[in-house]
C-alpha cells in the first residue's frame, strides 16, 4: 500500500476510491482532549481507542477525508479526520478525531457515529503555532469538499445508507487488491494468541479454531512473515502435546488421535471415566492439517493408532462416530475420516465401500447432499459427499450452482453467507465446474463482508467470525491455488 | 455463544462449599504458545477443574451431576461432559421429564448446538429399546398428551407422554426458527420411530402454507411421503398426481420459488420419470392457459430449465410417441431456453447455460 502525500493537490488523488479505501468505521463519540472546539474553533468527534486501532490496521497515521453521519441526525456530511498521535499536542495516546464539516451548535458525546474514509490528504506534522495549524486544517476542509465533488468520489456523499453503500463499495473495490491481507493476517494472529470468553463454547475444539487461523495465514501466504520459526516450532510442540498415543492412551486405543485442547487435563491423569480424555476426529484432522501447514514432517504422529481408532469409529452403515462413546454420526465425519486417511496415506482404517454407500444414501431429491439420509440438502455437507461415484452428478452441479444469487447460500431459499463461497466453491472446484461460477460477484460479496475489526463476517455489516475468515481468503485467492488446507486434501483424497 | 450461568441461577463457588471440601480440583494445564487460548471466566475455570476431578474418580453423585450440568451450560459443546451427564442421569435414576426440560432450557440459548439434540435422541431411543417407553402411555383423553394446535393445525392427542413432549418441543423450536436443521432432523427421528405420518403431513403442509419458501418443510413433505426411507418407491400414481396438483398450486402462487420446483421434479424423477415429462408438462400447459399465469411462468427460470431437461430426456430415451414429429420443435425450444436463461432470466449462471446449450445438437 502506497500512500503518497497528496498535500492538498487534487490531481494527486486516484481517479476513484482506491484500496485500502473505503474504510468504514463505527464508533461511539467519546470525550477527547477537550481542545478541538475550545482551542481551535474546530470541534471534533472522537472515536474509541478500539476503533482507532482497527482503522490503523488498514491505514497509517495521517489526515484523511471522507463522509460521516451522526446516527441521531441521520444526515451524511463531509468530514476530515486525523488518525494518530497529533504531535502538536504531544499526546501520548492514539486518537481518531473526526471534524464534521457543518456548523453544529451541540456536541455528540455518547452518540453513534459512522465514518467512511475515502482518501488520504497528508501526513501529520508538528506545527509551530495554533494559527498555522488552524490554517492547515482549513485547507484540509477545502480539499475534502472539492474531492467529494469529483466523479470517482461524489456518490458517497449522496447517501450512506448501509445497503446502498455496500453495493457501491463493491463496485469500486479493485478486485485484485480488495482483500485487506494485512488486517486479515493481524486478525488471524490475534485469534491464535487470544480469544475472548465468548469462545468458551468452542473450548473442546480449539485445534479446529487453530486450523482456521493457520489455514487462513497459509492461504494469504503470510504465515512465515507473521510467525517466527521459533514460535512455529513451539506451536508444533503444542499440537503434539495434544496427541493421545498408544503410550498414553491407558489401553484405550480407540481414544487415540488428537484432542481439541487441554480441557481434559494432563495425559498422565488416570481417568476412571473412560471417555474423559479422548481424541476426536475433527481435532485429529485439524491437527494434521496444522502440522502440514507448519511444515512438520509427521515424524511424531502415531499413525498406526490413529488408523486403528478410525476403524473402530466406523459404524455398520458406513458412517463414522466423531469420538468413542458418541451418539452422533453423520457425513461430516466420513469426510474427515477420508482426509485423515489421505494425509497419513493409509486407507486401512476405512471401509471404502461402506463409506461410499453411506454417502449415496445421503443424496437428496433436489440434487444436493444431506448430513444424514432424508434430511434437507446443505452446502457444507454437499462438499463432503461430492464424490465421483454418485450417479447423477449433473444434478449435484445444478444444485450447487443454483445456490448463488450474488454470494452463496447454503440451503434453498436461505440467506447468502460468505462461508458458502468456500463450501459451494469447493464443490464446484472438485466437480471441475469453476468455469460456471460467477466469481466476480462471489468475491465482491465476500469483500463486502470485511469488517473494520480485521476479520470477515457472514453477511455485510456484522461481526467477524474466525471460521469465516479462512473461507473467504481462500475464495479470494481464486480457489485455484492449492494451499495445504481443507479442500485440496479432499479433492485428492477422493480420487 | 456460551450461556451465562447468572441467567440460570446464582452460582455458588465450589471452592468454598462445604460439600465439596474433599474434592481436589484439577486445574487447566496449558503451556505457553498454545493455540487459540480462551480467556475463561473464573466461573468456567473453577467448574472445569471440579469436573475433571469427578471424571478422574468417575464419581456417581448428586454433586457431580450438578457440576457437569453447570459445565454443559458454560460450554454446551463439551461432548465429554454430555457423555458423563448421560451416565449420571441413568445411574442416579433421574426423572426423564426433568432431564428433557433441562435440555429444552439449553436449547433456548443454543438451539444449534449438536450435542443437546443427540442427548435427547439418546434418552428417547434408550426408552424405546428398553421398552420403558410404555410406562409413559396415557389413557385416552388425558390432558398430558395433548399438543396444542397451531394455525390451521388442530390440537392433537398423543397416547404417550414422551411422544407428546417431543412433538411439543420440536413444534416450539420450529416456531422459533422454522428452518432449524437440528430440530427437523430430530423430529424426523421421532416421526419415524412412532410412525406419526398423518400428523406430520398436516404439520408439514401447515408450515409450507405459512412460508411457501420454507425448504425444510418441503423436504419434510418428501420424507413423510417416502416414510423416511430413501429406497422406498412410490408406485401409486394417484399419490404422485395429487402432489403435482399440490406443487403447481404453490408454483402458481410463487412461480420463482425454487423449493416447489425442485420438490416436484425430484419426487417425480425418483419415482416416475415418465410423469415428470408428460403429466407434469401437461399440467403446466393447462395452467398457462389461465391468464395471467402464462406471462408469469414464461419469466420463470425454473420453467425454462425444465423445458430444457424435458428435451434432453426425450432425446435420450426417444420414448415419446410423437418424438419424430416434435423433435425439431423441442430442440429449438431447448436452445431458446438456454439463450433466454443466460441473457435475460439468470445471467449469473450464464456460462452454465451456454455449456448446456453446447451439449445438445439437432
Amino acid at each position: 500500500m502506497k500512500l503518497g502525500s497528496t498535500e492538498h493537490r487534487l490531481e494527486n488523488l486516484p481517479e476513484t476510491v482506491d484500496a485500502p479505501f473505503p474504510i468504514f468505521l463505527e464508533s461511539e463519540v467519546i470525550r477527547g482532549f477537550g481542545r478541538g472546539g475550545k482551542q481551535l474553533g474546530i470541534p471534533t468527534a472522537n472515536l474509541t481507542e478500539q476503533v482507532v486501532n482497527a482503522a490503523l490496521n488498514s491505514a497509517p497515521v495521517g489526515i484523511y477525508f471522507g463522509v460521516s453521519r451522526i446516527e441521531k441526525e441521520k444526515k451524511v456530511r463531509p468530514m476530515v479526520m486525523s488518525l494518530g498521535w497529533n504531535p502538536y499536542f504531544r499526546n501520548e495516546k492514539l486518537s481518531g478525531e473526526v471534524h464534521i464539516i457543518h456548523n453544529y451548535q451541540e456536541d455528540f458525546y455518547g452518540e453513534e457515529i459512522k465514518v467512511l474514509i475515502l482518501g488520504y490528504i497528508r501526513p501529520e506534522r508538528d506545527f509551530v503555532d495554533i494559527d498555522t495549524l488552524v490554517s492547515e486544517i482549513k485547507q484540509d476542509i477545502q480539499f475534502s469538499l472539492k474531492a467529494l465533488e469529483l466523479p470517482g468520489y461524489n456518490f458517497y456523499s449522496e447517501t450512506m445508507d448501509t445497503s446502498q453503500q455496500q453495493t457501491k463499495n463493491e463496485q469500486n473495490t479493485d478486485m485484485s487488491s480488495g482483500l485487506n491481507k494485512k488486517s486479515l493476517t493481524d486478525y488471524f494472529i490475534l485469534c491464535m494468541k487470544f480469544l475472548p470468553s465468548d469462545y468458551s463454547n468452542l473450548d473442546s475444539t480449539r485445534m479446529v479454531l487453530g486450523h482456521f487461523c493457520l489455514g487462513g495465514l497459509d492461504v494469504l501466504n503470510t504465515l512465515d512473515t507473521a510467525i517466527s520459526q521459533q514460535v512455529q516450532s513451539e506451536l508444533i510442540d503444542w499440537i503434539y502435546s495434544q496427541q493421545i498415543t498408544s503410550e498414553n492412551c491407558q489401553g484405550r486405543i480407540e481414544n487415540c488421535g488428537f484432542r481439541g485442547g487441554s480441557f481434559a487435563g494432563k495425559h498422565d491423569t488416570l481417568y476412571k471415566f473412560k471417555f474423559a480424555n479422548t481424541a476426536n476426529l475433527a481435532s485429529t484432522y485439524s491437527a494434521l492439517c496444522n502440522l502440514a501447514i507448519l511444515g512438520d514432517d509427521f515424524s511424531r504422529v502415531d499413525r498406526d493408532s490413529i488408523i486403528k481408532a478410525l476403524s473402530r469409529l466406523q459404524l455398520e452403515n458406513g458412517c463414522f462416530l466423531p469420538s468413542p462413546g458418541e451418539y452422533q454420526s453423520d457425513i461430516r465425519f466420513v469426510y474427515i475420516a477420508c482426509v485423515i486417511s489421505y494425509l497419513l496415506n493409509d486407507w486401512s482404517g476405512v471401509d471404502k465401500k461402506l463409506a461410499v454407500d453411506y454417502i449415496k444414501s445421503c443424496m437428496c431429491y433436489d440434487g444436493g447432499i444431506t448430513q444424514s439420509p432424508m434430511q434437507e440438502s446443505h452446502g457444507n455437507l454437499s462438499l463432503m459427499g461430492a464424490l465421483d461415484e454418485i450417479e447423477d452428478l449433473d444434478k449435484v452441479v445444478e444444485w450447487a450452482l443454483n445456490r448463488q444469487d450474488y454470494g452463496y447460500c447454503g440451503r434453498i431459499n436461505k440467506n447468502r453467507d460468505t462461508c458458502y463461497g468456500f463450501w459451494i466453491g469447493s464443490i464446484a472446484k472438485i466437480l471441475d465446474v469453476m468455469r460456471f461460477v460467477d466469481q466476480e460477484n462471489n468475491i465482491s460479496f465476500a469483500l463486502s463482508c470485511q469488517t473494520s475489526y480485521g476479520g470477515i463476517s457472514k453477511e455485510p455489516k456484522s461481526f467477524p467470525v474466525v471460521n469465516i475468515g479462512i473461507s473467504s481468503s481462500l475464495l479470494k485467492n481464486g480457489i485455484e491455488e492449492t494451499p495445504l488446507s481443507i479442500f485440496s486434501s479432499t479433492s485428492s483424497a477422493e480420487k | 455463544m456460551s450461556a451465562d450461568s447468572s441467567s440460570q441461577q446464582e452460582w455458588q463457588d465450589y471452592t468454598i462449599r462445604d460439600d465439596f471440601k474433599d474434592v481436589v480440583p484439577i486445574p487447566i494445564d496449558d503451556e505457553p504458545n498454545s493455540i487459540c487460548p480462551i480467556a475463561y471466566s473464573e466461573e468456567f475455570k473453577i467448574t472445569m477443574s471440579y469436573l475433571r476431578a469427578f471424571l478422574k474418580e468417575n464419581e456417581i453423585s448428586e454433586r457431580a451431576y450438578e457440576v457437569v450440568g453447570h459445565a454443559i451450560i458454560l460450554n454446551p459443546g463439551n461432548f465429554t461432559a454430555w457423555l458423563y451427564r448421560y451416565q449420571l442421569f441413568g445411574a442416579l435414576g433421574k426423572d426423564v421429564f426433568e432431564e428433557l426440560d433441562w435440555i429444552s432450557d439449553i436449547a433456548e440459548d443454543v438451539p444449534k448446538n449438536y450435542q443437546l439434540w443427540y442427548q435427547r435422541q439418546k434418552i428417547v431411543s434408550n426408552l424405546i429399546e428398553t421398552k420403558q417407553i410404555e410406562k409413559y402411555n396415557l389413557d385416552a383423553g388425558s390432558k398430558e398428551g395433548t399438543v396444542p394446535g397451531e394455525g390451521n393445525l388442530p390440537s392433537h392427542d398423543f397416547q404417550n407422554a414422551i411422544i407428546a413432549s417431543e412433538i411439543q418441543f420440536t413444534n416450539k423450536q420450529l416456531a422459533n426458527d422454522t428452518k432449524n436443521f437440528h430440530a427437523w432432523a430430530y423430529r424426523q427421528y421421532i416421526i419415524k420411530s412412532f410412525e406419526l405420518w398423518e400428523y406430520e403431513m398436516k404439520f408439514t403442509c401447515e408450515k409450507i402454507m405459512n412460508d411457501i419458501r420454507n425448504n425444510s418443510a418441503w423436504n419434510q413433505k418428501y420424507f413423510v411421503l417416502t416414510r423416511g426411507n430413501s429406497s422406498e418407491k412410490i408406485t401409486d400414481k394417484g399419490v404422485l398426481s395429487s402432489e403435482i396438483s399440490y406443487a403447481l398450486e404453490k408454483i402458481s402462487i410463487a412461480p420463482n420459488n425454487e423449493s416447489s420446483w425442485v420438490y416436484i421434479q425430484g419426487l417425480l424423477r425418483n419415482h416416475c420419470p415418465e410423469m415428470l415429462y408428460n403429466d407434469f408438462y401437461e399440467s403446466i400447459e393447462e395452467l398457462k392457459k389461465a391468464a395471467p399465469f402464462k406471462s408469469t411462468i414464461e419469466l420463470c427460470r425454473f420453467y425454462w430449465k425444465y423445458i430444457y431437461d424435458r428435451y434432453v430426456y426425450f432425446d435420450t430415451n426417444q420414448s415419446h410417441p410423437q418424438y419424430e414429429q416434435l423433435h425439431n420443435e423441442w430442440f429449438e425450444q431447448a436452445v431458446y431456453a438456454c439463450e433466454f436463461l443466460s441473457e435475460k432470466l439468470d445471467p449469473i449462471r450464464k456460462n452454465y447455460y451456454l455449456y448446456l446449450k453446447s451439449k445438445i445438437t439437432k
